[in-house]
């Protein structure tokens, strides 16, 4: 939701991703020390020097091209119509979307997912309408990524990629295979109009960029440091996407959590046995 | 996250609900009850008119003490830092947390955009809380899932957490705190420092 998730990368990506990772500087150094030790492995970003570089980069690259774009989207274009673009967008995205529900088992969102495409493309005049969602059958999202995900597959170091933002090796293979699985893009391929593949892309990137102008702003306005908290949020995110929305348990907490800093299953704990979000993490990816 | 929007959009929606509960009694009807109730609370306070920046802030920590388990939320956000900090440094961390969260979320009252807000039910938590859960409906956005997990906190109903789309304000904090902790090698100071700049600048930000 936050995220600019394109729907339509390619080897071009990649190979530019590798240029960069190249070019950058490698590895942080991890601490000595237990407990900072634990929070350097817990943010999970050992490629971290690296990773600001391209963050740099990406919001030199959103300050003068990405969110101007954007801004223009939202000055130009009236919010029905945007809404009618995103649908569209969503109702293109559907072959990828039904195939990962198949991939992952998950039969009856599998179904919604078939039924919409097939209600939307009809009477939502090929998309640009979610009559969908209005008898009950709400758009949700899944990419290959979240399919490795519930396959057992870790997500790997967090990674930023150029203009594409967070990710980590586990979304970006996924997100390679959603480009080639996609029918639309094998077709356009296969028929001379490759360059249609990029326009979608370019169109899906400034619209969700177009969603999040305030938030993204705010969000740097108040960070500490907005890096940290972009890497936070997009892990927090591909959980919740992974879990399609389920509910973990409690309140982050738990462990190492007690007033008077008892160890965890001291009364502190009872209080509120929280499932962190870092041990969901784990158990859903390794 | 538009936690600021989704938050001010709630508590308004909130206000506006005062829904009728069923006529027999759930568990978490008490925590879904707790939370309308504040919403309706905070957005008449908030969004009186004619408030000053300084009567906003105070008013919006008079109702952050009152309705939100600060301690926990505090010592939470630091995470495992938290046992090994020392007492002064604990002394010295909350007030400094509670009016870097403050001075983020109060002054966005100012803003609202039409968001409405569903509430739905309640979900029983470990240790006697509730989650709460809600819609969060943008006019040209798509729907947020919102979540408040309530636990009574010496007799009374306390907001421990929001999750927007599944992301925590908690983690969120922890990880950013744990992030400035680490660039000074371990050390609280830095956190320490960081969080008095930020609200000092976010302070002079809101009266300029």
């Amino acid at each position: 939701m936050i995220f600019p998730r394109p729907s339509s990368p390619n080897l071009l990506h990649l190979a530019v991703v590798l240029g960069f990772a190249l070019a950058l500087p490698g590895c942080a150094t991890p601490p000595t020390d237990p407990d900072a030790l634990a929070a350097y492995e817990e943010a999970n970003d050992p490629l971290e020097p690296m990773n600001r570089e391209i963050f740099k980069f990406n919001q030199f690259a959103d300050k003068y091209l990405i969110k101007p774009v954007a801004q223009g989207y939202v000055a130009v274009v009236p919010a029905d119509g945007r809404k009618s673009v995103r649908n569209f967008l969503n109702n293109l995205r559907s072959p990828v979307i039904l195939a990962n529900d198949i991939l992952q088992g998950e039969v009856q969102r599998a179904g919604t997912t078939l039924a919409r495409a097939v209600f939307n493309s009809t009477v939502g005049i090929g998309g640009l309408f979610d009559v969908g969602s209005g008898i009950g059958l709400p758009f949700h999202d899944e990419d290959f990524g979240q399919t490795l995900a519930v396959w057992g597959l870790g997500e790997g170091p967090y990674l930023v990629l150029p203009v594409l933002g967070p990710s980590n090796p586990r979304d970006t293979v996924g997100m390679v295979v959603d480009g080639f699985m996609d029918p639309l893009n094998l077709w356009l391929d296969h028929t001379g109009r490759s360059y249609l593949i990029y326009v979608r892309a370019v169109i899906d990137g400034i619209d969700r960029r177009a969603q999040v102008l305030d938030v993204l702003d705010e969000l740097e306005r108040t960070s500490l440091d907005f890096y940290a908290t972009i890497r936070s949020l997009y892990r927090q995110r591909r959980i919740e996407d992974i879990r399609n929305g389920e509910p973990t348990e409690g309140v982050p907490g738990g462990s190492n959590m007690s007033e008077d800093g008892s160890p965890a299953g001291k009364p502190a704990q009872a209080e509120s046995p929280a499932l962190e979000s870092d041990s969901v993490s784990e158990n859903l990816t390794n | 996250m538009a936690m600021r929007r989704l938050i001010i959009a709630v508590i308004f929606l909130l206000g506006g609900l005062a829904a009728p509960f069923p006529a027999h009694a759930e568990p978490g009807d008490e925590a879904v009850d707790f939370v309308n109730k504040f919403g309706a609370r905070a957005i008449e306070a908030l969004t009186a008119p004619n408030l000053t920046d300084q009567e906003l802030v105070s008013r919006f920590r008079t109702l952050f003490e009152d309705g939100f388990d600060v301690a926990y939320i505090a010592r939470s956000s630091l995470g495992r830092f938290w046992p090994r900090a020392s007492e002064q440094e604990r002394s010295e961390f909350v007030p400094l947390f509670e009016d870097y969260v403050v001075q983020i979320y109060a002054i966005q009252f100012r803003e609202y955009s039409g968001e409405k807000f569903d509430a739905r039910s309640a979900r029983a938590l470990p240790g006697g809380g509730f989650a709460v859960l809600s819609d969060v409906v943008r006019p040209d956005g798509p729907t947020t899932k919102m979540e408040w997990s309530v636990y009574p906190v010496d007799g009374k109903q306390k907001i421990r957490d929001i999750k927007i789309e599944g992301v925590s304000m908690i983690t969120t904090y922890r990880d950013q705190f744990a992030n400035t902790i680490l660039q000074s090698n371990g050390a609280l100071t830095g956190l320490m420092d960081a969080l008095k700049q930020k609200t000092a600048q976010l302070a002079a930000e809101a009266s300029g």
